[in-house]
C-alpha cells in the first residue's frame, strides 16, 4: 500500500493561489493510487516555476536545463525501463525553448507523462508573453501586444500521431487525478496539457476566464476518432474542452526492452573480457 | 623497406575499395602499415587520395614523398607527380591518363578488367594486381583478400576477381619497367597478430571495453565513423545508439542515461560540441560522469568540414558559463585511442564530470597496423557507489551531493535501491534541493573546484623521443605525435640535438611536467594544427614558461614530418 506518508512535500517558492498547488496534489494523488513508491518513479524537468514541481516532492527526481527536460527523461527511460517516468513543465519550457525536442519525442514514442503546466505567459521571468499566450497579449517584451497567433499543442500532437493527447485544468484536482493516471497507464508518450492560471502575471487568463470555458467531453466522445479530435483540440475561444481529446495505438519505443536479458542496460554487468571478439573483427 | 604509395583519383570510383584492399594486403603480408585518407567534402567526383606507408618497424606517420604513385585520372597524376620520389613509379591506364613520363607501369585496367574478370568494374582488382606483380609480392596473399572481400556475393564474383587480380599481376611482371628495384619483404612472425584500424575504430573499441552503453548523436563529419561504428555494435554489444534531433538533445540524453546509471558517450565533432556547451555545465553542477569526443576539423562555423586541425583545445577547456573542473585529453594513434577511452570512461566516474576527448579527422581516418588489445587487462572503475543495502537504508535521506572529506559523494542509481536521487542544474543543496543561500553554494561550488587539484595528478606525464643531452624541444599533443617523432628522427640525424615531448592528457596541466620536461631546452618550439598556438598559451599561463619557436599548421592539413622540418628551416611561424 501507497499512501500520502510516503510523499512528503517541501516548501516551495510557488505564488499562492498558484495552480502549480493544485497540479503537485494532484500528482501526489494520482502516485498513490497507481501505487507508486518514491523510489519508483523518475521526475524529470527543465527551467521554470512548473519545473521546480520535482523538488518539492519526494520521488527521484533530475531538474535540468530550460526547454531540455524530454531528451533526458527519454534516456533514463531507455536505460531504465523499470522507472516511471514523469516530466514537468511550463509553457515556456515545452512549447518554446523546447519545440524541437517535443517534436522528435512525439516521434520516438518513449513511454513516459509529460504534463505541462500552460499558464500562457511567462512566470519566473516576470509576465512576459509566452508561445501559448493569445494574440495581442502584453507582456514585458511585447508592450504593444504579441503579433503572433498562440501555438495549440494539442492539434500538434495529433498530427504526429500521439497516443494519448489530454487537458486538464488545475480549477478541478479531481478530473486533473484521473487524467495524470490515465496518463501514466499508457503505454507510450502522453501529453497532458493542463490548464493553469498564473496569478501573478496573467491578468486575462484567469480562474474566472477558464471556469466561463472549460466544460467535459461527454462519455460517449469517442477520442480515437482522428477528425473529430482535432476538431476539439483547436477549440478555444468560447468553450475549452477538457477529457482525454485522442487515443491510438502505437508500440511504444521501449516495448520489449524487458524482455531482453542485457536490460535494463543499468543492471548489466560488465567484463571488459566479453569483448575480445572486436579484436578478430578487426584482424588482418 | 619503407615504402611509400599515393592512390589518387575521384570519390565513388572504388578509390576507397582499392587503398583499403591495399592498406590490408600490405598487413596480411606482414608490413606495419599506416594509411591517411584526404577527401573533399561531397559524395562523388572531386579530387581525393590515400597515402598509404609500409614498413618493417612500426609507423605512425605518412611521407609526402611516394615510390609508388596509382594515378586513377588525370588530375591526380598532374597533382601527385611533384611527390614522386627519385626511384619511384607511376601506374596508370594509358586510355585514361595521358603521360610523358618514362618512370611509368602503364596497365590498361579496364581492358584487362573486361577480358579477365568479365567487367569493366573489376579494374580495382587489375590495379591491385598490378601493384603487388611491380613489386614482386606474393599473389596468394590477395587471392586471400579477394575471398574474404567477396564470399558474400558468391563464388563467381570470387574468382572473376582472382582472375583480375592475376591479370594485373602478370602484366606488371611482364612489363616492370627498367630501374625499379624495390621488392616487397617483411618479416613479421605468422603469430604475432595485427589489427587493421583506424582512430575512430580504436575509440569505439575503447568505449565498448569501457563498459560504454548509451551513445547519442548528430551526424556530423568527420565524427560519424566512430558513431558508426558503435551503431554497428548495438546488437552484440548490448549499446543503444540514439540518433537525435541535435547536438543539445544528444548531449542532454547523455546526461539523462549517465545520471541513471549507464556509462553513456557522446561523439560529435567542434560544430556540434558548441551546441553541446549548454549541456557540458549541466553534467558539471549535476556530477554527472560522461564522455563527450570532439573529432575536430577547421572552423569556424562549417570551416573545412573534411579536413583536419587542432583549434577546439582552448575552447573545450573554457567552455560554459560559470567555472567548473573537467579533463581534456587527445589521443594519437589507434591504441592510444583505444586507451584513452578507457581511462576517459573510468576519469569520468571517479571524479563524477564531464571528460572531452579531443581527436581530429586525421587521427578519426588513418589506418594504422595494431597489436591486438588485451581485454584482459583492462580497469573499470565506476568510482564511488553506493551499494543496494545502505541505498534502501538510506531511503529518503540519501544525499546525491553529500560533503565528504574528498569532495565525492557516492553515487546510487535512481529506482536500484530505494535510495532517492535528486539533483538539479540550479545550485543545490547535498540532498540536490535548489538553494539560494551563500554558504551552500560556496560549499558545493568549491567541492567542485577541488577536483581540479585531484585531476591534476590524475593526468598522465607527457611521451618523450629522441635525444636525451636535447638543446631542442619539440612540443605537441594529440594526432601529431608520429609526424613529430618522424621530425625528430630526421632533425637528429642532421647533427642537432632533439626531443618530442608530446601530451595526451591537457587539461588541467600538471605544472610540473612542463617544468621536468621542457625547461631545460634552450629551443622550445611548439608544434600544433592551429593558428594561435594554443597548447602553449596554456602551459604559458600555468607555468610561466614561453616557447622560443612555432610550427602551426592551419591550412586543413595534417602536420607530416617534412612539413615540421621544412617550417624549422624557414624559422618557424609566428602565432597569430
Amino acid at each position: 500500500m501507497v499512501d500520502i506518508n510516503d510523499y512528503t512535500l517541501k516548501d516551495t517558492a510557488w505564488c499562492p493561489g498558484c495552480g502549480n498547488f493544485a497540479i503537485r496534489s494532484a500528482f501526489r494523488q494520482a502516485l498513490i493510487e497507481l501505487e507508486l513508491l518514491p523510489h519508483q518513479v523518475m521526475l524529470v524537468s527543465g527551467v521554470g516555476q512548473a519545473a521546480k514541481l520535482p523538488i518539492y516532492i519526494s520521488g527521484n527526481s533530475f531538474t535540468g536545463l530550460h526547454g531540455r527536460s524530454l531528451p533526458a527523461a527519454q534516456a533514463i527511460k531507455l536505460v531504465n525501463p523499470a522507472l516511471k517516468v514523469f516530466v514537468f513543465g511550463g509553457d515556456g519550457d515545452g512549447y518554446a525553448e523546447g519545440g524541437n525536442h517535443l517534436l522528435h519525442a512525439l516521434r520516438r514514442n518513449v513511454d513516459l507523462t509529460y504534463i505541462v503546466h500552460d499558464n500562457q505567459v511567462f512566470g519566473l521571468t516576470k509576465g512576459q508573453a509566452s508561445p501559448t499566450s493569445l494574440e495581442g497579449y502584453v507582456g514585458g517584451i511585447t508592450p504593444e501586444g504579441t503579433r503572433m497567433p498562440p501555438f495549440n499543442p494539442l492539434p500538434f500532437a495529433i498530427a504526429m500521431n500521439t497516443g494519448f493527447v489530454a487537458r486538464a485544468f488545475s480549477g478541478d484536482t479531481d478530473h486533473l487525478v484521473a487524467m495524470i493516471k490515465a496518463a501514466a497507464r499508457y503505454p507510450g508518450f502522453a501529453l497532458l496539457d493542463v490548464l493553469q492560471p498564473c496569478v501573478s502575471f496573467n491578468k486575462v487568463n484567469t480562474y474566472k476566464w477558464y471556469q466561463e470555458r472549460v466544460y467535459y467531453l461527454p462519455d460517449d466522445y469517442d477520442p480515437t476518432n482522428k477528425m473529430l479530435a482535432f476538431e476539439k483540440a483547436h477549440e478555444f475561444s468560447e468553450r475549452i474542452p477538457l477529457g482525454i481529446i485522442y487515443k491510438c495505438k502505437r508500440p511504444s519505443y521501449t516495448a520489449g526492452f524487458d524482455n531482453k536479458p542485457e536490460r535494463p542496460l543499468v543492471f548489466a554487468t560488465h567484463n571488459p573480457a566479453d569483448f575480445y571478439f572486436l579484436n578478430q573483427e578487426n584482424q588482418v | 623497406m619503407d615504402l611509400s604509395l599515393i592512390v589518387g583519383g575521384a570519390a565513388g570510383r572504388g578509390l576507397k575499395s582499392l587503398s583499403y584492399a591495399l592498406v590490408q594486403a600490405g598487413g596480411k603480408a606482414g608490413f606495419e602499415v599506416f594509411s591517411t585518407q584526404n577527401y573533399m567534402s561531397r559524395i562523388r567526383g572531386g579530387y581525393n587520395f590515400f597515402s598509404i606507408r609500409f614498413a618493417e618497424k612500426e609507423i605512425s606517420a605518412v611521407k609526402e614523398d611516394c615510390q609508388i604513385l596509382i594515378a586513377l585520372d588525370q588530375i591526380s597524376l598532374e597533382t601527385h607527380q611533384a611527390n614522386l620520389a627519385p626511384d619511384g613509379f607511376i601506374i596508370c591506364d594509358p586510355s585514361v591518363v595521358k603521360t610523358k613520363s618514362d618512370k611509368v607501369l602503364l596497365v590498361p585496367f579496364e581492358e584487362l578488367a573486361l577480358k579477365y574478370g568479365g567487367h569493366t568494374l573489376m579494374n580495382n582488382s587489375v590495379a591491385l594486381g598490378s601493384i603487388w606483380g611491380l613489386l614482386d609480392g606474393d599473389i596468394e596473399i590477395l587471392y586471400k583478400l579477394q575471398e574474404e572481400t567477396w564470399a558474400k556475393k558468391g563464388n563467381d564474383i570470387v574468382e572473376k576477381n582472382k582472375n583480375a587480380t592475376l591479370a594485373g599481376y602478370n602484366w606488371a611482371k611482364e612489363h616492370r619497367p627498367a630501374g625499379f628495384e624495390l621488392k616487397l619483404k617483411a618479416n613479421r612472425p605468422k603469430e604475432d597478430r595485427r589489427l587493421i584500424i583506424d582512430g575512430a575504430t580504436g575509440m569505439g573499441m575503447g568505449a565498448i571495453a569501457a563498459g560504454c552503453r548509451f551513445v547519442s548523436a548528430y551526424p556530423m563529419t568527420p565524427s560519424t565513423s566512430l558513431t558508426e561504428y558503435l551503431a554497428s555494435h548495438q546488437l552484440s554489444c548490448h549499446i543503444i545508439v540514439e540518433q537525435v534531433e541535435d547536438e543539445i538533445a544528444a548531449i542532454i540524453m547523455g546526461i539523462g542515461a549517465a545520471n541513471a546509471g549507464t556509462r553513456a558517450l557522446v561523439p560529435t565533432s567542434g560544430g556540434g560540441f558548441s551546441l553541446m556547451v549548454e549541456g557540458l555545465g549541466l553534467a558539471s553542477i549535476t556530477e554527472t560522469p560522461l564522455v563527450i569526443v570532439n573529432m575536430q576539423r577547421p572552423g569556424p562555423a562549417t570551416g573545412l568540414p573534411t579536413r583536419t586541425e587542432q583549434a577546439d583545445l582552448l575552447f573545450s577547456i573554457y567552455a560554459h558559463q560559470g567555472e567548473f573542473p573537467r579533463f581534456v585529453m587527445a589521443p594519437y594513434s589507434p591504441e592510444s585511442a583505444f586507451e584513452t577511452m578507457i581511462r576517459a570512461f573510468n576519469i569520468a566516474d571517479v571524479y563524477q564530470l564531464p571528460v572531452i576527448v579531443l581527436g581530429d579527422q586525421y587521427l578519426a581516418d588513418s589506418i594504422k597496423t595494431t597489436p591486438f588489445f588485451d581485454f584482459n587487462k583492462i580497469t573499470i572503475d565506476r568510482g564511488k557507489l553506493l551499494d543496494k543495502e545502505t541505498g534502501d537504508l538510506l531511503g529518503q535521506n540519501y544525499k546525491r551531493h553529500l560533503l565528504t572529506a574528498d569532495n565525492i559523494s557516492p553515487r546510487a542509481f535512481p529506482g536500484k535501491s530505494k535510495a532517492i536521487v535528486k539533483t538539479a542544474g540550479d545550485e543545490h543543496d547535498e540532498s540536490g534541493n535548489i538553494i539560494e543561500d551563500a554558504n551552500t553554494r560556496l560549499k558545493q561550488h568549491e567541492k567542485r573546484l577541488s577536483k581540479l587539484a585531484a585531476l591534476k595528478l590524475e593526468a598522465k606525464k607527457p611521451l618523450e623521443y629522441g635525444s636525451l643531452d636535447a638543446s631542442l624541444v619539440l612540443v605537441s599533443w594529440g594526432s601529431s605525435y608520429g609526424a613529430v617523432k618522424e621530425a625528430v628522427d630526421i632533425i637528429n640525424q642532421r647533427g642537432r640535438l632533439t626531443k618530442m615531448v608530446h601530451f595526451t592528457d591537457l587539461y588541467p596541466i600538471n605544472p610540473e611536467y612542463i617544468i621536468n620536461s621542457i625547461v631545460g631546452c634552450k629551443g622550445r618550439i611548439a608544434v600544433e594544427g592551429n593558428a594561435t598556438s594554443q597548447f602553449s598559451k596554456l602551459i604559458k599561463s600555468e607555468t610561466g614558461i614561453g616557447m622560443t619557436g612555432y610550427v602551426l599548421r592551419y591550412d586543413g592539413r595534417p602536420l607530416t614530418p617534412e612539413y615540421i622540418v621544412a617550417r624549422l628551416e624557414e624559422g618557424g611561424d609566428i602565432p597569430w
